[in-house]
């Protein structure tokens, strides 16, 4: 155990310095299972195994098909659609970021296309309106989060392939915390720029004429409003295994774009394909490092270890799962949401079984800790991300971050944890869970 | 003491898991300095990866299937209809039976070494919820059904031959493929494995098509490097273990199938005439495809074994 | 029928083609990063340098067609096996063995190409920690060539198993095809990353080399 912790904290310290995540990962795992006298030989084609998986496939291409949506145009028809509602309110155009986040999350399995694709568009559009940049940036940050949390996710695939869990059930675990997440995002939003002067706002119009606008503009987002109809319902209705229906999205995706929305050429498709291919690859290197991490681990009975070490502390559901959250949040923090669900399936998963609570209400558990791990530092790429879409350096956005991740995100990770209903009513309902 | 490496890819209720527990009671009761570490339910890897892992020698001992992915030979312990009854089975493949040495022949040029051979019990296929189909009378019931078969080339040939699309998958995706309808239904399933999955499953279907039984594995370097007191001390904590399995194994295997019945899933025979049919298939095609593979001396063996000429 | 548009005038985004994701930099606030601190420098000034920027650029459109062929391979096998399915009732089983021949490829290729592009996911925080340029710089060169030094590791390894696997001649189950197809996209991978490892710690260095030859010629100035 000492040297597993010392492995870990060259890990820390590795990531620390800005070593690539997988490397960090890859040399910690080495180091822990040279020292404890491991065959270090199997580690590679273990995870070149676990990565060989067919489930796994699901990745890139719901990678693929967020994109090829983003890129195809489908962004400004969900921003117009969503605006028509919300646009003409004090505050509106943040509400429409989250909310466009949200719905961009119903395509997108992560939250990078959602940055592009909506941070590109509002981030500007709303400084022009008067708001502050930073705060701009910071909500564009932490609402791609909830392209995490509605279905499909990357974050939820990797969860649920390395604990042995449903897809299926997993996916529909964070729906509803997802949705809350939205409505406090839009609700934070405004009630951060209620006494702002600067901040313009349209008239407000005749309902007749908003009604046709909302009527106009979702016709117009009817091709990018199907899509997610298309992706669950293919997995509900058993068409499809998860796999397959982001098959479906990506040869949905790519007449739309070319054909419909017109954003996408044959050109374009060729560079966005390599984009797809390059940031599974990014993905990719940091799982397949931590399934040689996590193999290293489990040679050494590490997780078991660990289990007994937290259950000798209480035996008490709430409180395990209390501990475990605050573990998940530091996780989350150090290190990015892929490698996050990786720890979580195998370190806490097992200790969740013997508890006794339910896998996919942990799941959700999950979901949206490690939502929270992508935006906070030192490890938040989709923060630097909207940071280098905003053109902001980290200092001027980090305290808006901080001020809606307290006030928005935390609050969700413990209602999450402690009401198993609202991640369990979903999959009961529709997968008779 | 010294430390080895036991790991098995089945949960808990799994007879791995028992014979893996009596195996550390027994080893222990020689007074052995080595010490078992034990690893269940596939952490260190599924079944076929446990075997390939066996032959690099960095598990030194597992239970597991004979992966024909590294000796199409293998394929021989899914060979349909070989043995009838519990009895002729013992016969067949328990203690001191002839198909160990078989096995062990090919083994040894994979760098292994089967302690013995555990029963699982009589393997049979499975229908999802849902699905509403019961075959019975191949091929005419099996047209369009999608059945999951383990993925070896010989499983693939036995559902093709009875008329059903044979879809192969790793063991690890099948619960959710039963539960999402990727397919209908599973073969090469005994009954402890439909207990296990029993919430998506409708009906069982005794066709016993084949006898499950698995490899007790060790890595042959390792074996033949252990002192010869402690090899001998291993060996006989197996010895007591085989022992136990094939005396429990029977009634294990019919406690589960009960489980499953109460539980209320459909349990359907094969009427007589239709047996006789689904083996008359595997006969004509399945056992010249094995024939191919290892050669007209075994093949010879395992009809004196199934009695037919 | 006229789209309804936002009131404001339209922003014309950047195409996802060309927007990179991870890759980017808290310290510098530059996102994406400037080529020179990452693996392929944008200009070359000796002859040899140009020669080596001449031979990438042709490695580089062979793994982007690779890429492309893979990324999009994988999407249009996927589909059809659900066709095969469904409108033909006959599933084919090798298309389950062919998805993951592509989907490893992806995987492999990607890595690599993440590494030239400077895309691996990673922290950053150090400015956080240290101010001066010369320092961040230092660190980021040990960094790169820490991590080479493991791609190194891994690579042997991966080689080592690659070949172990194309040399005992295994087969699929279902297509019969070699293994080595398979695991041979570990060692294109592993080369590609410590390839593009190695460029981007020469590129770090020079750059470091620069940072101090303006500083000595600053405080020489002064
Ligand atoms: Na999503
Ligand atoms: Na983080």
């Amino acid at each position: 155990m000492t040297l597993f912790l010392i492995a870990m904290l060259v890990v820390v310290v590795l990531i620390l310095i800005e070593i690539p995540v997988a490397f960090a990962f890859g040399i910690g795992a080495v180091l822990f299972a040279y020292t404890t006298g491991n065959n270090i030989s199997f580690l590679i084609p273990h995870g070149f195994k676990t990565a060989s998986g067919f489930a796994l496939l699901a990745l890139p291409l719901f990678i693929f098909a967020g994109l090829l949506m983003a890129e195809g145009g489908i962004s400004e028809r969900l921003l117009n659609f969503v605006n028509a509602f919300v646009g003409r309110i004090k505050g509106g155009l943040g509400a429409v970021t989250v909310l466009t986040c949200a719905l961009f999350g119903a395509i997108s399995g992560s939250s990078s296309a959602a940055i592009a694709a909506v941070g590109q568009i509002m981030i500007p559009r709303m400084v022009r309106e008067g708001y502050p940049a930073g705060h701009a940036t910071a909500l564009v940050a932490c609402s791609s989060v909830l392209a995490l949390l509605i279905p499909p996710s990357i974050p939820m695939i990797v969860f649920s392939i390395t604990g042995g869990l449903s897809v299926g059930a997993a996916f529909l675990s964070t729906i509803i915390p997802g949705i809350l997440l939205t409505l406090i995002y839009c609700g934070l939003n405004i009630w951060f720029l209620r006494d702002n002067p600067n901040i313009k706002v349209e008239a407000p119009l005749p309902i007749k004429q908003a009604t046709i606008n909302i009527a106009k503009s979702g016709y117009h987002a009817a091709f990018a409003l199907l899509m997610p109809l298309i992706i669950l319902g293919a997995i509900y209705s058993g068409i499809a295994t998860p796999t397959e229906a982001a098959a479906i999205a990506v040869i949905y995706a790519i007449p739309v774009g070319l054909f419909v929305y017109k954003g996408l050429s044959l050109r374009s498709l060729g560079a966005v394909t390599v984009r797809a291919v390059t940031m599974t690859g990014s993905i990719m290197a940091v799982l397949f490092f931590l399934f040689i991490m996590s193999r290293a681990m489990i040679m050494e009975q590490v997780p078991k270890e660990l289990a007994e070490a937290l259950l000798g502390f209480s035996d008490n559901k709430l409180v395990i799962l209390f501990l475990i959250n605050i573990l998940l949040l530091l996780i989350g923090m150090i290190v990015d949401d892929i490698s996050g669900s990786v720890l979580a399936a195998i370190i806490f998963l097992p200790i969740i079984n013997q508890l006794g609570i339910d896998p996919i209400h942990f799941a959700a558990v999950v979901g949206v800790n490690l939502g929270l791990g992508n935006v906070s530092p030192p490890c938040a790429p989709m923060l630097y991300m909207a940071g280098g879409v905003g053109k902001l350096s980290l200092d001027k956005y980090i305290t808006p971050t901080l001020k809606f991740l307290c006030l928005g995100h935390l609050p969700i990770v413990f209602l999450v944890t402690f009401v198993p209903e609202l991640s369990l009513f979903l999959p009961r309902l529709l997968l008779g869970y | 003491g010294e430390d080895f490496i036991l790991a098995q890819a089945m949960t808990t209720d799994h007879i791995f898991h028992a014979s893996s527990e009596q195996f550390m009671e027994n080893l222990k009761a020689q007074q052995s300095r080595y010490n078992v570490e034990y690893h269940p339910g596939g952490d260190l890897g599924d079944w076929t990866s446990q075997f390939e892992q066996a032959m690099q020698g960095v598990i030194p001992m597992t239970m597991t299937y004979g992966a024909s992915e590294f000796d199409g030979r293998l394929d021989l312990t899914w060979l349909g209809y070989v043995v009838d009854s519990w009895d002729s089975a013992r016969k067949a493949y328990g203690p001191n039976g002839p198909m160990l040495d078989v096995y062990n022949k090919i083994l040894a040029e994979n760098d292994l070494v089967a302690l013995g051979l555990i029963p699982a019990g009589f393997g049979s296929i499975t229908i999802r919820k849902g699905v509403g189909k019961v075959p019975t009378n191949f091929p005419e019931d099996a047209a369009g059904i999608k059945m999951r078969v383990v993925p070896t080339p010989l499983a693939i040939e036995r559902f093709k031959n009875w008329g059903f699309s044979a879809v192969p998958m790793p063991f690890a995706e099948l619960y959710t493929g039963l539960q999402l309808g990727t397919v209908d239904g599973r073969a090469f399933g005994p009954a402890v494995e439909i207990w296990q999955m029993r919430d998506v499953l409708e009906s069982y279907i005794l066709t016993r098509d084949y006898f499950e039984h698995a490899f007790w594995l060790v890595n042959k370097q390792w074996w033949d490097d252990l002192p010869a007191d402690e090899r001998k001390k291993m060996r006989a904590a197996a010895d007591q273990t085989l022992e136990w399995a094939w005396n429990e194994a029977e009634k294990i295997d019919s406690d589960y199938l009960n489980k499953v019945r109460d539980y209320g899933i459909e349990i359907v025979e094969l009427k007589p005439q239709e047996l006789e049919k689904a083996k008359k298939t595997l006969y004509a095609h399945e056992w010249p495809y094995m024939e191919k593979v290892v050669g007209p001396e075994i093949m010879e063996m395992m009809r004196k074994i199934a009695g037919i000429n | 029928m006229q789209e309804p548009h936002v009131s404001t005038a339209p922003v014309q985004p950047e195409s996802i083609g060309k927007t990179k994701i991870y890759n980017y930099d808290p310290d510098l606030s530059q996102h994406p990063l400037p080529p020179h601190l990452s693996a392929i420098p944008d200009k070359e000034s000796t002859a040899l340098g140009r020669f080596l920027i001449r031979f990438e650029q042709v490695l580089n459109w062979i793994f982007r067609s690779l890429m492309l062929c893979a990324g999009l391979g994988l999407a249009f096998l996927m589909f059809g096996q659900i066709i095969m399915r469904y409108v033909l009732e006959s599933p084919f089983t090798g298309i389950e063995e062919a998805a993951v021949l592509l989907g490893v490829w992806i995987y492999f290729l990607g890595m690599g190409y993440a590494t030239r592009e400077r895309e691996h996911i990673h922290g950053g925080v150090v400015s956080l920690m240290v101010s001066d340029p010369v320092k961040i710089s230092l660190i980021r060169l040990a960094g790169s060539i820490v991590s080479m030094l493991a791609a190194c590791i891994f690579g042997y390894f991966a080689c080592k198993y690659a070949l172990f696997v194309i040399e005992k001649g295994r087969m699929s189950i279902n297509l019969q095809w070699p293994r080595g197809l398979w695991s041979g996209s570990m060692i294109v991978g592993f080369a590609m990353m410590v390839g593009y490892f190695l460029l981007e710690s020469i590129n770090e260095y020079r750059d470091l080399l620069r940072l101090r030859r303006t500083r000595q010629q600053r405080e020489c100035t002064l």
